[in-house]
């Protein structure tokens, strides 16, 4: 059975950092949920999820072409708790540097603990390749940490 | 945690969101709804299942009670060999969306059409097994065998057939999976009678441990074929949303 209030978290981190916009990842992810749950009534838990993804990537996509802004400047954007340690603000910074591709992966197989499969499936892409994409994400984020002069 | 982990976790942290709990919980009244609906909603897919296909399962039985009434002590074969056609109800429900081109509709409405057609097999399947446990527990005391080899040798033609529609019902398009399927049933039933008819090994003792694994091979089969049909139907769903 998925947790939503678990899963309600994880999606909506997923449309912040795609957004960088607080109200609108929270519109997003809201609709994904009526959106899923408007179309399944009940199912398994690596498939919602797969689907819950599948969704909520393709809402910011559509918001994405409706502001015609295909990636958003992220140095314009304020982060909330920039004034945070000095550590979180170089990982920040090295995380900022890395591409959308990347940070997607990241995130999603690191940050929400979706499995490699799920993250293929939901980017129509084979196993080995999301293996092989995340290998190539994490070593250019240490790289980038690296350059902030912090260790892995 | 790996350090990794813990940087990345650290680095991805969102601001919390505002309107959670007052979201999650009319979320939530509206899945507790969907699931007392339940049982509504597999008792309507009864009456959308088509009258063939009772009928067709209806004869089926009727025709295998028949074999057991007036055949010899050791005919088994012949019922054996009718529960093919009870499988082909299963296979022509899977595909009538697909076979009059109302998939991508069906796909759009409330209820989606993996769950139509899973809840539609799944009465159907009840119905099927119902019927040949039936079949098996008149038919092993007349026909002077123990229950077991009786129930092996009436549900493997049926898995078989189930696997072999299920697979044409996924690679064939419109009236000719119907057809494949029609053509898969008699097929596998009349290997059976030509088998049997020809060879009479078939029903022997010692053939019993290859019945087991043609049954268990069958079901695997029947999973597999099963598992994708549902997928592509959720597909298509996800596809309209692109």
């Amino acid at each position: 059975m998925l947790d939503l209030q678990e899963q309600y978290d994880k999606i909506y981190r997923y449309c912040y950092f795609k957004l960088y916009d607080r109200n609108l990842a929270e519109d997003i992810t809201q609709e994904t949920f009526l959106k899923y749950y408007e179309h399944y009534s009940f199912n398994n838990e690596n498939t919602a999820l797969k689907h819950l993804y599948t969704i909520a990537r393709n809402l910011c996509i559509d918001e994405f072409r409706r502001t015609k802004t295909e990636s958003i400047d992220e140095s314009t954007v304020e982060l909330p708790y920039e004034n945070d340690v000095t550590d979180k603000l170089a990982i920040k910074n090295a995380i900022r540097r890395l591409n959308d591709d990347e940070k997607e992966l990241l995130l999603l197989r690191y940050v929400n603990e979706l499995n490699v499969g799920s993250i293929g499936e939901m980017l129509g892409i084979s196993r080995f390749a999301t293996m092989r994409k995340i290998k190539v994400a994490v070593k250019r984020f240490k790289e980038e940490l690296r350059k902030e002069d912090m260790h892995e | 945690m790996s350090d990794l982990k813990k940087k990345l976790q650290m680095g991805f942290d969102a601001p919390a969101p505002i309107r959670k709990e007052e979201f999650l919980e009319h979320l939530n009244i509206s899945e507790n709804a969907n699931k007392s609906n339940l049982e509504g909603f597999l008792f309507s897919q009864i009456g959308y299942i088509s009258k063939s296909a009772w009928v067709f399962s209806l004869l089926s039985l009727i025709v295998a009670m028949l074999g057991i009434r007036y055949s010899d002590q050791h005919m088994i074969w012949i019922i054996s060999g009718m529960t093919p056609l009870l499988a082909l109800s299963i296979a022509t429900e899977s595909s009538r969306s697909e076979r009059y081109g109302m998939a991508e509709l069906e796909a759009t409405t409330k209820h989606s059409l993996a769950s139509v057609v899973l809840a539609r097999l799944f009465i159907i399947s009840i119905a099927d097994l119902v019927a040949m446990l039936v079949i098996t527990l008149i038919g092993y005391k007349a026909i002077g065998r123990t229950a077991v080899p009786t129930m092996l040798y009436v549900i493997t033609p049926f898995l078989i057939s189930v696997f072999l529609e299920l697979y044409s019902v996924r690679k064939l398009r419109g009236r000719q999976s119907f057809y494949a399927c029609i053509a898969i049933s008699f097929l596998v039933s009349l290997s059976i009678y030509f088998i049997e008819f020809e060879f009479k090994t078939l029903y022997k003792p010692e053939f019993i441990s290859a019945w087991v694994a043609a049954a268990i091979l069958a079901l695997i089969g029947v999973m597999v074929q099963g598992r994708k049909i549902i997928k592509n139907t959720e597909e298509i769903v996800v596809w309209n949303w692109l």
